[in-house]
């Protein structure tokens, strides 16, 4: 027997490795490709103003990518998150109009609210044994069924928001609005848990190979349960801080947004069978669809373009990611090896 | 090697005691007791579905006795999961890898215990941990690589570096060798008997001679779920090793062809895979049927399931009754009439939670329907007849899912039958089955190459089974053809020994 020469060593080897470290450069590529081609179209693209423009309309999305990310790291799927925003942005608007004294509690009450139903719907995919995305579209309906109930077809007007919740949308710290910076803040923070806390590490082991995890002694269950509750948290968050920016707000908020959302977080990179990409990533995703958008806003092009471009961007970066999923798999194969030739 | 372990004189490290373990209606164990000493090499042998894996499920708590005990330095203890096995000193490689492909060596190495500063991970303990870990065993490997960019071998190293930890008790490796190569491997026996040296105790689960005969202070052999022998190694010559695992008590009788076979029917040449199969040619005639032996993981099973398509990329050429097809798909395979029947049979065999009726008339649906309608009588009287044919048990229109394991491979059977096949591969017929109704799928098989005049291809574990119904024996080796014996000439013996390349005397009966 001999040993195996260097090519056979190398198709013997994963190369899913090297793939799953291009991921994100690829999506960087494509913001660049989208910037050099909105420009070449309608120079008026390119500037500070329309940079602005896009990162805010980024900024909520990112931070509810940054939410979903967790979920989908474990190959998961939460579509209830818009939902989660609208019930919580509506209630704790309420609650707070009705009861002033309480207008320094919004946030945590917000947080707490959606982390409630984010716990929910761990418990139904866990517990239950429903998969992710049948348990999620129920939740779906559900709490924006609650929602609608809860605000009998009334609205809550801006006015009576608190006031620093008012202005908080037009508020610019160094030039740019403060839902951006609160963005950065959401995900650098949401990425530091990941990378820091034995959860995120968790998160990315369950996500990667389930049954490894469970020889490993991880606890599949309160992995994933926190992962939703996290998700639910943020997403109460994001709500708030969508209503004040709409201002008059009625059980409709956010509704539909799901797909945004999911659409930022799988063109970020974020393997949609789990175990791999960044929250950085879904931001990102979060920044190009926003490009998208505003890109096609300027160009006059219709509605429907748009989807269909988000469509496409959408199944290419499923696409790409399949193929390296694939690559990536070869390592958890049941080893088979063939005798050398003497 | 830091792993510095204190044995009390006289009593054994592990004491298997009475270890009974059933699924469902097949026993995997019954009553194994046997004792492994302080720090030795043990290797445990036996064929496959000796109960090797189940044993090592029973130690490491992945699965749960039935009956029995285990002892640990002579204390009873029964692991609800690998992780408690684990805290115990108790660790094992699994021949599946346990692995996170996504993330680096050395998260892989330290998850479930992380290394911690406060709250927060310690990255810089992480790595330099995995670091020092994978020095101690003479790996050398980045611990920032991701397991995904690793060979089979290296991430093989990652596992084993996982499971030794200071005052580890008991290290199982099962078939550690089976994807390395010869300077590997080596690096491995030295690791393991540094781990000796250290007082650990090693089970080595193998069916390499020359490892065995290298590595192993005493052997256990199992077979059919038994206890069968534990004796020294310097005690138990490889003759009697082989013996000892092949001598299964079921009489299976052979039934001498009378038929002439006929031309070749299917025809391979040079079939290559790469990393799993190399070289590989040979004929299977009408009315024969040829058996395919060899060890899980030896690429038997991948080689039929080349044939059938399931491997595109596989290169050589077969001809099915003299005319050339790329194997690309099992659909062009199916349309030249060859038909497999793989050995999961409830996950890829049958649709379990449809009728008798349309799983057999599945492969059939075009022939069976009209203007593109289906046309149920037309499938009820082909299911009628096939469930008379191969006396199914159960009425045709009953799901597939209340059926016994027996009558559910005869539906899987009869679903191709239906379409009268030319070559049938079959991967193990009747694994799982009663010995009745192996008998009966037997007959069936002979019936189907002999008066039917079928080319059959089957992969087979059970060595009496091969005896009973192949006209011609392939041995596959770690991928190749390491013998093809006639069936006059074959015995468990020698196909066991060309199997593991072990040396039997001429002659052996």
């Amino acid at each position: 027997m001999s040993e195996p020469s260097v090519l056979e060593r190398l198709r013997l080897s994963g190369s899913g490795g090297a793939a799953l470290r291009v991921r994100f450069i690829g999506v960087l590529a494509f913001q660049v490709l989208l910037i050099v081609v909105f420009t070449a179209l309608n120079p008026r693209f390119i500037g500070w103003d329309n940079a602005q423009s896009i990162l805010f309309t980024a900024a909520i999305l990112a931070m509810a990518a940054a939410g979903q990310t967790l979920v989908v790291l474990t190959g998961n799927l939460d579509l209830s998150v818009g939902s989660i925003m609208g019930l919580c942005a509506y209630v704790v608007f309420d609650v707070t109009s009705q009861a002033p004294w309480l207008a320094g509690l919004t946030v945590p009450f917000a947080v707490a609210l959606g982390a409630v139903l984010g716990l929910a719907n761990g418990l139904l995919v866990t517990y239950l044994k429903i998969p992710s995305m049948v348990a999620t579209l129920g939740t779906l309906s559900v709490y924006r069924g609650l929602v609608s109930f809860y605000a009998n077809a009334m609205e809550v007007t801006s006015g009576e928001l608190p006031q620093w919740m008012r202005t908080l949308a037009t508020v610019r710290w160094l030039g740019l609005s403060s839902y951006v910076w609160i963005a950065v803040l959401v995900v650098v923070l949401v990425g530091l848990a990941l990378s820091l806390l034995p959860w995120g590490r968790k998160l990315y082991a369950l996500g990667s190979n389930a049954r490894a995890a469970y020889y490993y002694g991880l606890n599949e269950n309160g992995i994933l349960v926190g992962a939703y509750v996290a998700a639910g948290g943020i997403a109460g968050f994001v709500g708030l801080l969508l209503g004040a920016q709409v201002g008059n707000i009625n059980s409709l908020l956010a509704s539909g947004i799901e797909m945004q959302v999911l659409a930022a977080v799988v063109i970020g990179g974020v393997s949609i069978w789990g175990g791999s990409g960044s929250v950085y990533g879904a931001a990102l995703g979060a920044i190009v669809l926003a490009t998208i958008n505003n890109g096609l806003v300027l160009l006059g092009v219709q509605e429907f373009y748009r989807l269909l471009i988000q469509g496409l961007a959408i199944v290419a970066a499923v696409a790409v990611d399949a193929l390296v999923q694939k690559r990536v798999l070869t390592a958890t194969r049941r080893r088979v090896i063939l005798e050398v030739a003497a | 090697m830091t792993a510095e372990v204190t044995a009390s004189a006289g009593v054994p490290r592990l004491s298997v005691q009475g270890i009974s373990k059933s699924f469902e209606a097949i026993h995997a164990l019954r009553d194994v007791s046997f004792d492994l000493a302080p720090g030795e090499i043990h290797a445990l042998v036996g064929e496959n579905g000796a109960g090797k894996s189940t044993l090592v499920g029973v130690i490491t708590g992945l699965l749960q006795a039935d009956h029995g005990h285990v002892l640990l330095n002579g204390t009873d203890v029964r692991f609800h999961n690998p992780l408690e096995a684990r805290t115990k000193g108790v660790a094992a490689v699994f021949q599946d890898p346990n692995l996170f492909p996504h993330l680096s060596i050395a998260e892989n190495i330290v998850t479930g215990a992380y290394p911690r500063k406060g709250p927060l991970l310690d990255l810089a303990a992480m790595r330099g941990l995995a670091r020092t870990k994978l020095e101690q065993l003479g790996f050398d490997l980045d611990p920032d690589r991701l397991v995904a960019e690793l060979t089979v071998a290296e991430a093989q190293f990652v596992e084993i570096a996982r499971a030794v930890e200071p005052g580890l008790q008991l290290l199982i490796l099962d078939e550690p060798t089976s994807a390395l190569t010869p300077s590997e491997a080596g690096r491995l026996y030295t690791m393991v008997e540094a781990l000796k040296a250290a007082g650990t105790t090693v089970v080595w689960i193998s069916h390499r001679m020359d490892e065995i005969r290298r590595l192993a202070d005493t052997i256990t052999v199992l077979r059919d779920g038994q206890h069968v022998v534990t004796a020294p190694a310097s005690e138990l010559g490889d003759d009697d090793m082989i013996k000892a695992m092949v001598g299964r008590s079921v009489a299976l009788q052979r039934v001498p062809r009378t038929e002439e076979l006929g031309p070749v029917r299917l025809r391979v040449r040079d079939l290559n895979l790469a990393g799993t199969f190399a070289d590989i040619s040979f004929d299977v005639a009408e009315g024969e049927i040829v058996a395919i032996a060899g060890l899980v993981g030896s690429g038997r099973s991948e080689i039929q399931q080349a044939v059938f398509g399931l491997s595109p990329e596989v290169t050589g050429t077969i001809e099915v009754d003299g005319e050339a097809v790329r194997p690309d798909s099992p659909a062009v395979m199916a349309r030249k009439g060859v038909v497999y029947l793989p050995e999961d049979r409830d996950a890829e065999g049958i649709i379990s939670s449809m009728s008798i009726t349309a799983n057999i008339a599945l492969p059939s649906i075009r022939s069976l329907s009209k203007a593109g309608f289906m046309a149920p009588r037309k499938e009820r009287a082909l299911a009628a007849g096939q469930r008379e044919a191969l006396s199914i048990k159960g009425e045709i229109s009953a799901l597939v899912s209340s059926l016994s394991g027996g009558n559910r491979q005869k539906v899987a059977l009869a679903r191709w039958l239906a379409t009268n096949p030319r070559v049938l591969l079959l991967d193990e017929p009747t694994h799982g089955i009663d010995v009745g109704t192996k008998v009966q799928v037997h007959d069936m098989m002979r019936r189907l190459a002999r008066q039917q005049r079928m080319a059959i291809l089957m992969v087979s574990s059970d060595l009496p089974e091969v005896l009973a119904v192949s006209d011609r024996v392939l041995v596959i080796r770690r991928g190749r053809l390491a013998a093809t014996i006639d069936i006059e000439d074959a015995t468990q013996e020698n196909i066991m020994a060309a199997a593991t390349a072990g040396r039997v005397e001429e002659g052996t009966k």
